[in-house]
Protein backbone atom coordinates (compact mmCIF):
# COMPACT_ATOMS: atom_id res chain seq x y z
CA UNK A 1 0.00 0.00 0.00
CA UNK A 2 1.41 3.31 -1.02
CA UNK A 3 0.58 6.27 1.55
CA UNK A 4 -0.34 9.71 -0.68
CA UNK A 5 -0.60 13.10 0.30
CA UNK A 6 -2.71 15.06 -1.95
CA UNK A 7 -1.79 18.87 -1.91
CA UNK A 8 -4.50 20.46 -4.16
CA UNK A 9 -6.12 24.01 -3.42
CA UNK A 10 -9.05 23.81 -6.14
CA UNK A 11 -11.06 21.67 -3.79
CA UNK A 12 -13.33 20.26 -6.70
CA UNK A 13 -10.12 18.58 -8.32
CA UNK A 14 -8.56 17.69 -4.88
CA UNK A 15 -11.65 15.43 -3.68
CA UNK A 16 -11.98 14.38 -7.04
CA UNK A 17 -8.78 13.16 -7.48
CA UNK A 18 -8.48 11.79 -3.75
CA UNK A 19 -11.73 9.80 -4.87
CA UNK A 20 -9.78 8.33 -8.26
CA UNK A 21 -6.62 7.87 -6.91
CA UNK A 22 -8.65 5.61 -3.97
CA UNK A 23 -10.25 3.47 -6.73
CA UNK A 24 -7.27 1.30 -6.96
CA UNK A 25 -6.13 -0.82 -3.75
CA UNK A 26 -2.56 -0.10 -3.98
CA UNK A 27 -3.24 3.44 -2.74
CA UNK A 28 -4.20 4.99 0.66
CA UNK A 29 -4.71 8.64 0.48
CA UNK A 30 -3.53 9.18 3.68
CA UNK A 31 -3.90 13.26 4.50
CA UNK A 32 -4.21 16.36 1.91
CA UNK A 33 -3.34 20.02 2.35
CA UNK A 34 -4.29 22.87 0.08
CA UNK A 35 -1.38 25.63 0.05
CA UNK A 36 2.69 24.85 -0.04
CA UNK A 37 2.80 26.08 3.79
CA UNK A 38 0.75 23.44 5.05
CA UNK A 39 1.72 20.70 2.58
CA UNK A 40 5.45 21.31 4.15
CA UNK A 41 4.02 20.80 7.74
CA UNK A 42 1.62 18.05 6.49
CA UNK A 43 4.75 16.15 4.80
CA UNK A 44 6.57 16.36 7.96
CA UNK A 45 3.74 15.56 10.25
CA UNK A 46 2.35 12.46 8.34
CA UNK A 47 5.45 11.40 6.15
CA UNK A 48 3.58 9.65 2.80
CA UNK A 49 5.15 7.44 0.64
CA UNK A 50 4.56 9.85 -2.04
CA UNK A 51 3.12 13.56 -2.68
CA UNK A 52 0.83 14.82 -5.05
CA UNK A 53 1.18 18.31 -5.49
CA UNK A 54 -0.41 21.05 -7.82
CA UNK A 55 2.98 23.61 -9.20
CA UNK A 56 0.33 26.32 -8.67
CA UNK A 57 -0.53 27.11 -5.59
CA UNK A 58 -1.49 29.99 -2.54
CA UNK A 59 1.35 31.45 0.06
CA UNK A 60 3.41 29.48 -1.80
CA UNK A 61 4.40 27.71 -4.68
CA UNK A 62 4.44 23.58 -5.08
CA UNK A 63 8.01 24.59 -6.63
CA UNK A 64 8.74 26.20 -3.43
CA UNK A 65 7.32 23.70 -0.98
CA UNK A 66 9.06 21.10 -2.75
CA UNK A 67 12.49 23.15 -2.00
CA UNK A 68 11.47 23.65 1.61
CA UNK A 69 11.18 19.61 1.85
CA UNK A 70 14.68 19.23 0.61
CA UNK A 71 16.41 21.64 2.45
CA UNK A 72 14.63 20.31 5.56
CA UNK A 73 16.39 17.18 4.23
CA UNK A 74 12.62 15.07 3.41
CA UNK A 75 13.46 13.08 0.31
CA UNK A 76 10.30 11.93 0.08
CA UNK A 77 8.79 11.39 -4.06
CA UNK A 78 6.95 14.46 -5.01
CA UNK A 79 5.38 14.43 -8.46
CA UNK A 80 4.17 17.85 -9.55
CA UNK A 81 0.79 18.53 -11.61
CA UNK A 82 0.05 21.26 -13.86
CA UNK A 83 -3.14 22.14 -15.89
CA UNK A 84 -0.85 23.34 -18.68
CA UNK A 85 2.54 22.26 -20.25
CA UNK A 86 4.67 24.79 -18.53
CA UNK A 87 8.10 24.28 -19.60
CA UNK A 88 9.44 27.15 -16.95
CA UNK A 89 7.65 25.42 -14.10
CA UNK A 90 8.49 21.87 -15.46
CA UNK A 91 12.23 22.61 -15.57
CA UNK A 92 12.48 24.55 -12.42
CA UNK A 93 10.06 21.69 -10.70
CA UNK A 94 13.01 18.79 -11.66
CA UNK A 95 15.94 21.27 -10.86
CA UNK A 96 14.43 21.09 -7.25
CA UNK A 97 13.81 17.41 -6.85
CA UNK A 98 10.43 16.66 -8.12
CA UNK A 99 9.87 12.75 -9.21
CA UNK A 100 7.96 13.38 -11.79
CA UNK A 101 6.03 16.57 -13.59
CA UNK A 102 2.55 14.91 -15.20
CA UNK A 103 -0.46 17.50 -16.24
CA UNK A 104 -3.78 16.98 -14.73
CA UNK A 105 -5.81 15.49 -17.45
CA UNK A 106 -3.17 13.02 -17.65
CA UNK A 107 -5.06 8.85 -17.99
CA UNK A 108 -4.46 7.11 -14.52
CA UNK B 1 10.47 75.94 -44.21
CA UNK B 2 13.22 72.84 -45.50
CA UNK B 3 17.19 74.24 -45.35
CA UNK B 4 18.33 72.59 -47.83
CA UNK B 5 16.56 74.38 -50.98
CA UNK B 6 17.52 77.53 -49.19
CA UNK B 7 21.11 76.47 -48.98
CA UNK B 8 20.80 75.61 -52.50
CA UNK B 9 20.41 79.25 -53.44
CA UNK B 10 22.75 80.41 -50.61
CA UNK B 11 25.33 78.55 -52.70
CA UNK B 12 24.54 79.35 -56.24
CA UNK B 13 23.96 82.86 -55.24
CA UNK B 14 27.54 83.41 -53.68
CA UNK B 15 29.05 82.25 -56.67
CA UNK B 16 26.81 84.52 -58.87
CA UNK B 17 27.84 87.25 -56.53
CA UNK B 18 31.63 86.44 -56.85
CA UNK B 19 31.43 86.07 -60.75
CA UNK B 20 29.55 89.24 -60.51
CA UNK B 21 32.25 91.16 -58.35
CA UNK B 22 35.02 89.70 -59.99
CA UNK B 23 33.93 91.28 -63.09
CA UNK B 24 32.70 94.53 -61.81
CA UNK B 25 35.87 95.77 -60.27
CA UNK B 26 38.29 94.55 -63.24
CA UNK B 27 36.56 96.88 -65.33
CA UNK B 28 38.99 99.76 -64.79
CA UNK B 29 42.51 97.64 -64.71
CA UNK B 30 44.87 96.94 -67.16
CA UNK B 31 44.32 93.77 -69.20
CA UNK B 32 47.41 92.51 -67.26
CA UNK B 33 45.94 92.83 -63.63
CA UNK B 34 42.36 92.18 -64.95
CA UNK B 35 43.66 88.44 -66.05
CA UNK B 36 45.52 88.14 -62.92
CA UNK B 37 42.12 89.11 -61.03
CA UNK B 38 39.83 87.19 -62.94
CA UNK B 39 42.40 84.24 -62.35
CA UNK B 40 42.25 84.96 -58.76
CA UNK B 41 38.18 85.27 -59.11
CA UNK B 42 37.54 81.88 -60.20
CA UNK B 43 39.98 80.46 -57.78
CA UNK B 44 37.73 81.68 -55.01
CA UNK B 45 34.43 80.65 -56.76
CA UNK B 46 36.42 76.72 -56.46
CA UNK B 47 37.22 77.51 -53.11
CA UNK B 48 33.69 78.29 -52.45
CA UNK B 49 32.48 75.37 -54.27
CA UNK B 50 34.66 72.90 -52.67
CA UNK B 51 34.29 74.46 -48.78
CA UNK B 52 29.99 74.61 -48.89
CA UNK B 53 29.76 70.86 -51.11
CA UNK B 54 29.25 69.08 -47.83
CA UNK B 55 26.09 69.70 -45.80
CA UNK B 56 25.62 69.61 -42.95
CA UNK B 57 29.42 69.38 -42.43
CA UNK B 58 31.31 65.82 -42.08
CA UNK B 59 33.90 65.19 -39.41
CA UNK B 60 36.71 66.02 -41.78
CA UNK B 61 36.10 70.43 -42.26
CA UNK B 62 37.68 71.97 -45.24
CA UNK B 63 40.10 73.66 -43.27
CA UNK B 64 42.66 74.20 -46.19
CA UNK B 65 40.11 75.18 -48.43
CA UNK B 66 38.24 77.92 -46.82
CA UNK B 67 41.72 79.44 -45.98
CA UNK B 68 42.68 79.44 -49.50
CA UNK B 69 39.10 81.36 -49.95
CA UNK B 70 40.09 83.62 -47.38
CA UNK B 71 43.47 84.30 -48.73
CA UNK B 72 42.53 84.75 -52.40
CA UNK B 73 39.97 87.11 -51.31
CA UNK B 74 42.39 90.08 -50.12
CA UNK B 75 42.78 91.53 -53.53
CA UNK B 76 39.07 91.13 -53.98
CA UNK B 77 36.28 93.60 -53.67
CA UNK B 78 35.68 93.97 -50.20
CA UNK B 79 31.97 92.79 -50.46
CA UNK B 80 33.22 89.37 -51.24
CA UNK B 81 33.97 89.30 -47.43
CA UNK B 82 30.08 88.65 -46.93
CA UNK B 83 30.39 85.84 -49.31
CA UNK B 84 33.05 84.41 -47.06
CA UNK B 85 31.05 84.79 -44.24
CA UNK B 86 28.74 82.51 -45.74
CA UNK B 87 30.16 79.51 -46.13
CA UNK B 88 32.11 79.60 -42.31
CA UNK B 89 28.42 78.44 -40.37
CA UNK B 90 28.26 76.14 -43.46
CA UNK B 91 31.06 74.48 -43.49
CA UNK B 92 33.15 74.42 -40.36
CA UNK B 93 32.03 72.88 -36.74
CA UNK B 94 30.18 75.29 -34.22
CA UNK B 95 33.29 75.86 -31.67
CA UNK B 96 35.83 76.99 -34.49
CA UNK B 97 32.96 78.83 -36.07
CA UNK B 98 34.00 81.84 -34.11
CA UNK B 99 37.25 81.71 -35.06
CA UNK B 100 36.83 81.72 -38.35
CA UNK B 101 34.45 84.35 -38.39
CA UNK B 102 37.29 86.73 -36.67
CA UNK B 103 39.79 85.31 -39.00
CA UNK B 104 38.05 86.63 -41.59
CA UNK B 105 36.99 90.35 -40.08
CA UNK B 106 41.09 90.63 -39.53
CA UNK B 107 42.10 89.45 -42.85
CA UNK B 108 39.00 91.81 -43.83
CA UNK B 109 40.86 95.22 -42.75
CA UNK B 110 43.44 93.83 -45.06
CA UNK B 111 41.86 93.11 -47.84
CA UNK B 112 39.63 96.48 -47.64
CA UNK B 113 43.13 98.39 -47.31
CA UNK B 114 44.95 96.36 -50.25
CA UNK B 115 42.09 96.83 -52.30
CA UNK B 116 41.88 100.58 -51.90
CA UNK B 117 45.88 101.02 -52.50
CA UNK B 118 45.03 98.47 -55.52
CA UNK B 119 42.30 101.52 -56.97
CA UNK B 120 43.82 104.48 -55.55
CA UNK B 121 47.30 103.84 -56.03
CA UNK B 122 47.43 106.01 -59.54
CA UNK B 123 45.39 109.16 -57.32
CA UNK B 124 47.82 111.49 -56.16
CA UNK B 125 46.88 110.73 -52.43
CA UNK B 126 47.99 114.22 -51.45
CA UNK B 127 45.24 115.95 -53.06
CA UNK B 128 43.23 113.81 -50.38
CA UNK B 129 42.26 115.58 -47.45
CA UNK B 130 43.41 112.69 -45.00
CA UNK B 131 40.21 113.37 -42.31
CA UNK B 132 37.67 112.51 -45.49
CA UNK B 133 39.98 109.31 -46.07
CA UNK B 134 39.71 107.59 -42.72
CA UNK B 135 36.54 108.41 -42.49
CA UNK B 136 35.71 107.27 -45.85
CA UNK B 137 37.68 103.70 -44.91
CA UNK B 138 35.79 103.71 -41.53
CA UNK B 139 32.32 103.72 -42.71
CA UNK B 140 33.18 101.53 -45.64
CA UNK B 141 35.01 99.06 -43.39
CA UNK B 142 32.19 99.35 -40.81
CA UNK B 143 29.63 98.54 -43.28
CA UNK B 144 31.97 95.91 -44.30
CA UNK B 145 31.63 94.29 -40.80
CA UNK B 146 27.79 94.72 -40.37
CA UNK B 147 26.88 92.89 -43.73
CA UNK B 148 29.50 90.26 -42.81
CA UNK B 149 27.95 89.31 -39.34
CA UNK B 150 24.69 89.63 -41.30
CA UNK B 151 25.51 86.75 -43.56
CA UNK B 152 27.05 84.81 -41.06
CA UNK B 153 24.16 84.83 -38.72
CA UNK B 154 22.00 84.22 -41.77
CA UNK B 155 23.83 81.02 -42.95
CA UNK B 156 23.72 80.15 -39.27
CA UNK B 157 20.52 80.36 -38.88
CA UNK B 158 20.33 77.93 -42.21
CA UNK B 159 22.42 75.37 -40.75
CA UNK B 160 20.05 76.06 -37.05
CA UNK B 161 16.78 74.96 -39.14
CA UNK B 162 18.55 71.99 -40.99
CA UNK B 163 19.68 70.68 -37.20
CA UNK B 164 16.73 71.29 -35.74
CA UNK B 165 14.62 69.34 -38.77
CA UNK B 166 17.12 66.26 -38.19
CA UNK B 167 16.46 66.52 -34.76
CA UNK B 168 12.60 67.15 -35.20
CA UNK B 169 12.56 63.96 -37.72
CA UNK B 170 14.67 61.94 -35.12
CA UNK B 171 12.63 62.86 -32.03
CA UNK B 172 9.62 62.40 -34.24
CA UNK B 173 10.68 58.82 -35.87
CA UNK B 174 11.20 57.88 -31.51
CA UNK B 175 8.03 58.92 -30.64
CA UNK B 176 6.30 56.73 -33.67
CA UNK B 177 8.38 53.39 -32.19
CA UNK B 178 7.53 54.30 -28.88
CA UNK B 179 3.56 54.84 -29.77
CA UNK B 180 3.94 51.30 -31.70
CA UNK B 181 6.04 49.66 -29.01
CA UNK B 182 3.10 51.12 -26.62
CA UNK B 183 0.43 49.73 -28.94
CA UNK B 184 2.46 46.15 -29.04
CA UNK B 185 2.70 46.07 -25.05
CA UNK B 186 -0.93 46.89 -24.46
CA UNK B 187 -1.88 44.09 -26.81
CA UNK B 188 0.48 41.64 -24.88
CA UNK B 189 -0.83 43.01 -21.48
CA UNK B 190 -4.28 42.33 -23.21
CA UNK B 191 -3.08 38.45 -23.99
CA UNK B 192 -2.00 37.68 -21.03
CA UNK B 193 -4.86 38.76 -19.18
CA UNK B 194 -7.45 36.47 -21.76
CA UNK B 195 -4.40 33.77 -21.24
CA UNK B 196 -4.52 34.17 -17.49
CA UNK B 197 -8.44 34.23 -17.49
CA UNK B 198 -8.56 30.53 -19.88
CA UNK B 199 -5.46 29.31 -16.85
CA UNK B 200 -7.50 30.35 -13.40
CA UNK B 201 -11.12 29.71 -14.49
CA UNK B 202 -11.91 27.43 -17.21
CA UNK B 203 -9.13 25.54 -16.93
CA UNK B 204 -9.22 24.57 -14.02
CA UNK B 205 -12.99 23.37 -14.21
CA UNK B 206 -12.38 21.62 -17.32
CA UNK B 207 -9.08 19.70 -15.54
CA UNK B 208 -11.61 18.75 -13.13
CA UNK B 209 -14.22 17.85 -15.37
CA UNK B 210 -12.35 15.36 -17.17
CA UNK B 211 -11.23 14.17 -14.05
CA UNK B 212 -14.98 13.26 -12.75
CA UNK B 213 -15.09 11.65 -16.38
CA UNK B 214 -12.18 9.11 -15.69
CA UNK B 215 -13.49 8.28 -12.19
CA UNK B 216 -16.71 7.39 -14.07
CA UNK B 217 -14.76 5.15 -16.07
CA UNK B 218 -13.17 3.09 -13.60
CA UNK B 219 -15.66 3.39 -10.79
CA UNK B 220 -18.87 1.12 -10.52
CA UNK B 221 -22.01 1.20 -12.59
CA UNK B 222 -23.66 2.48 -9.30
CA UNK B 223 -21.54 5.08 -8.48
CA UNK B 224 -21.30 6.13 -12.15
CA UNK B 225 -24.75 8.14 -12.23
CA UNK B 226 -23.28 9.85 -9.46
CA UNK B 227 -20.36 10.79 -11.08
CA UNK B 228 -22.33 11.91 -14.53
CA UNK B 229 -24.25 14.40 -12.19
CA UNK B 230 -21.10 15.54 -11.15
CA UNK B 231 -19.69 16.01 -14.69
CA UNK B 232 -22.99 17.65 -15.65
CA UNK B 233 -23.18 20.07 -12.74
CA UNK B 234 -19.31 21.09 -13.76
CA UNK B 235 -20.21 21.39 -16.71
CA UNK B 236 -22.73 24.12 -16.20
CA UNK B 237 -19.89 25.58 -13.58
CA UNK B 238 -18.03 25.54 -16.96
CA UNK B 239 -20.36 27.43 -19.44
CA UNK B 240 -21.13 29.93 -16.07
CA UNK B 241 -17.14 30.78 -16.24
CA UNK B 242 -16.99 31.29 -19.70
CA UNK B 243 -20.54 33.56 -19.76
CA UNK B 244 -19.08 35.33 -17.10
CA UNK B 245 -15.60 36.05 -18.51
CA UNK B 246 -17.13 36.57 -22.24
CA UNK B 247 -19.04 39.38 -20.45
CA UNK B 248 -16.25 40.60 -18.51
CA UNK B 249 -14.11 41.03 -21.42
CA UNK B 250 -17.13 43.13 -23.00
CA UNK B 251 -17.63 45.33 -20.45
CA UNK B 252 -13.44 46.21 -20.40
CA UNK B 253 -13.77 46.57 -24.41
CA UNK B 254 -16.78 48.82 -23.51
CA UNK B 255 -15.46 50.58 -20.95
CA UNK B 256 -13.20 52.31 -23.27
CA UNK B 257 -15.11 55.20 -25.17
CA UNK B 258 -17.28 56.22 -22.69
CA UNK B 259 -14.16 56.63 -19.98
CA UNK B 260 -12.15 58.63 -22.96
CA UNK B 261 -15.89 61.02 -23.55
CA UNK B 262 -15.48 61.45 -19.23
CA UNK B 263 -11.73 62.04 -20.16
CA UNK B 264 -12.24 64.74 -22.96
CA UNK B 265 -14.65 66.74 -20.67
CA UNK B 266 -12.93 66.21 -17.64
CA UNK B 267 -9.92 68.11 -19.61
CA UNK B 268 -12.34 71.49 -20.75
CA UNK B 269 -12.10 74.59 -18.04
CA UNK B 270 -13.75 77.19 -17.93
CA UNK B 271 -16.86 75.52 -19.98
CA UNK B 272 -19.61 72.80 -18.74
CA UNK B 273 -19.38 69.70 -20.60
CA UNK B 274 -22.42 67.27 -19.85
CA UNK B 275 -21.48 63.81 -20.94
CA UNK B 276 -24.53 60.93 -21.30
CA UNK B 277 -23.87 57.53 -22.17
CA UNK B 278 -26.50 54.81 -22.82
CA UNK B 279 -26.15 52.16 -20.28
CA UNK B 280 -26.50 49.55 -23.02
CA UNK B 281 -23.98 51.02 -24.77
CA UNK B 282 -22.68 47.61 -27.17
CA UNK B 283 -18.99 46.62 -27.04
CA UNK B 284 -17.34 48.68 -30.51
CA UNK B 285 -14.66 47.90 -32.54
CA UNK B 286 -11.51 49.82 -31.45
CA UNK B 287 -11.23 51.61 -34.63
CA UNK B 288 -15.14 52.78 -34.49
CA UNK B 289 -14.59 54.07 -30.65
CA UNK B 290 -11.39 55.73 -31.43
CA UNK B 291 -13.18 57.59 -34.93
CA UNK B 292 -16.29 58.29 -32.60
CA UNK B 293 -13.44 60.05 -29.87
CA UNK B 294 -11.87 62.32 -32.67
CA UNK B 295 -15.01 63.31 -33.94
CA UNK B 296 -16.12 64.45 -30.28
CA UNK B 297 -12.64 66.07 -29.47
CA UNK B 298 -13.15 67.95 -32.67
CA UNK B 299 -16.66 69.20 -32.25
CA UNK B 300 -15.71 69.94 -28.35
CA UNK B 301 -12.20 71.83 -29.67
CA UNK B 302 -15.28 73.71 -32.41
CA UNK B 303 -17.69 74.78 -29.90
CA UNK B 304 -14.71 76.53 -27.80
CA UNK B 305 -12.70 78.17 -30.50
CA UNK B 306 -15.09 78.85 -32.93
CA UNK B 307 -18.57 78.56 -30.94
CA UNK B 308 -17.63 80.71 -27.50
CA UNK B 309 -19.82 77.92 -26.04
CA UNK B 310 -20.41 78.11 -22.28
CA UNK B 311 -21.85 74.61 -22.06
CA UNK B 312 -21.25 71.38 -24.19
CA UNK B 313 -23.46 68.00 -23.77
CA UNK B 314 -22.42 64.63 -25.30
CA UNK B 315 -24.23 61.99 -25.73
CA UNK B 316 -23.62 58.27 -26.78
CA UNK B 317 -26.51 56.43 -27.38
CA UNK B 318 -26.87 52.62 -28.76
CA UNK B 319 -29.07 52.39 -31.98
CA UNK B 320 -30.41 48.95 -33.38
CA UNK B 321 -27.13 48.24 -34.98
CA UNK B 322 -25.51 51.43 -34.85
CA UNK B 323 -23.97 53.83 -32.44
CA UNK B 324 -24.20 58.05 -32.27
CA UNK B 325 -22.26 60.58 -30.86
CA UNK B 326 -24.15 63.74 -30.32
CA UNK B 327 -22.16 66.54 -29.44
CA UNK B 328 -24.48 69.85 -28.81
CA UNK B 329 -23.09 73.50 -27.54
CA UNK B 330 -24.70 76.92 -26.44
CA UNK B 331 -22.24 79.18 -28.59
CA UNK B 332 -22.90 81.92 -31.35
CA UNK B 333 -23.23 78.78 -33.98
CA UNK B 334 -23.02 79.88 -37.54
CA UNK B 335 -25.78 81.05 -39.88
CA UNK B 336 -23.98 79.10 -43.28
CA UNK B 337 -22.28 75.84 -41.90
CA UNK B 338 -19.52 75.18 -44.43
CA UNK B 339 -17.54 72.25 -44.26
CA UNK B 340 -13.67 73.42 -43.05
CA UNK B 341 -10.79 70.97 -42.16
CA UNK B 342 -12.48 70.22 -39.00
CA UNK B 343 -15.79 68.94 -40.20
CA UNK B 344 -14.43 67.63 -43.59
CA UNK B 345 -12.52 65.78 -41.24
CA UNK B 346 -14.78 64.66 -39.06
CA UNK B 347 -17.25 63.56 -41.95
CA UNK B 348 -14.01 61.32 -43.39
CA UNK B 349 -13.36 59.16 -40.00
CA UNK B 350 -17.30 58.72 -40.29
CA UNK B 351 -17.43 57.78 -43.60
CA UNK B 352 -13.87 55.69 -43.02
CA UNK B 353 -15.46 53.31 -40.41
CA UNK B 354 -18.79 53.28 -42.65
CA UNK B 355 -20.65 55.81 -40.61
CA UNK B 356 -22.07 59.29 -41.71
CA UNK B 357 -21.72 62.88 -40.11
CA UNK B 358 -24.82 65.47 -40.06
CA UNK B 359 -24.12 68.63 -38.94
CA UNK B 360 -26.94 71.51 -37.79
CA UNK B 361 -27.06 75.46 -36.30
CA UNK B 362 -30.48 76.22 -35.04
CA UNK B 363 -31.35 79.53 -35.75
CA UNK B 364 -31.70 80.41 -32.15
CA UNK B 365 -27.69 79.69 -31.62
CA UNK B 366 -25.54 76.42 -30.99
CA UNK B 367 -24.31 74.46 -33.00
CA UNK B 368 -25.08 70.10 -33.34
CA UNK B 369 -23.06 67.10 -34.48
CA UNK B 370 -23.88 63.72 -35.17
CA UNK B 371 -21.91 61.23 -35.86
CA UNK B 372 -23.25 57.68 -36.62
CA UNK B 373 -21.04 54.29 -36.37
CA UNK B 374 -22.43 50.67 -37.99
CA UNK B 375 -21.57 48.27 -34.83
CA UNK B 376 -20.27 45.78 -36.84
CA UNK B 377 -19.44 43.11 -33.56
CA UNK B 378 -15.81 42.70 -34.44
CA UNK B 379 -15.27 44.14 -30.60
CA UNK B 380 -17.32 40.58 -29.02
Amino acid sequence: MIRLLVVEDETLFRVGLQKLLSLHEEFEIIGEAADGEEAVLAVQELRPDAVIMDVHLPRCSGIVALERLRELGVQTPVILLSTFDEEDSFLKGMRAGASAFLRKDVPL
Amino acid sequence: MDARPLLFWVRWGGVAVCLVLGVMVQIDDSVAARRWLIGVSLIHVLAFLRVTRQFPPGPRSPTAWLALQLAVSLPLDSSIWIVNALSIPLAMPRETRRRWLIASLVLGVAGFALFLWLRLRSVQMEKLPLLDLAVALGVGYAEMVLWTLIAYFAAGLIVKMDADKRELAGLNAELMSSRAMLAESSRMAERLDIARELHDSLGHHLTTLNLELEIAQHCSPDDRDEQVRKAQFLARLLLADLRDTVTSWRRELNSGLPEALHSLSAGVSHTKVHVKIDPDMPALAPPHAHALLRCAQEAVTNALRHGGASEIWIEAVAAPGEVEVRVRDNGVGCARISPGNGLTGIRTRAQEQGGSAAFESPAAGGFLLSVRIPQTGDAA
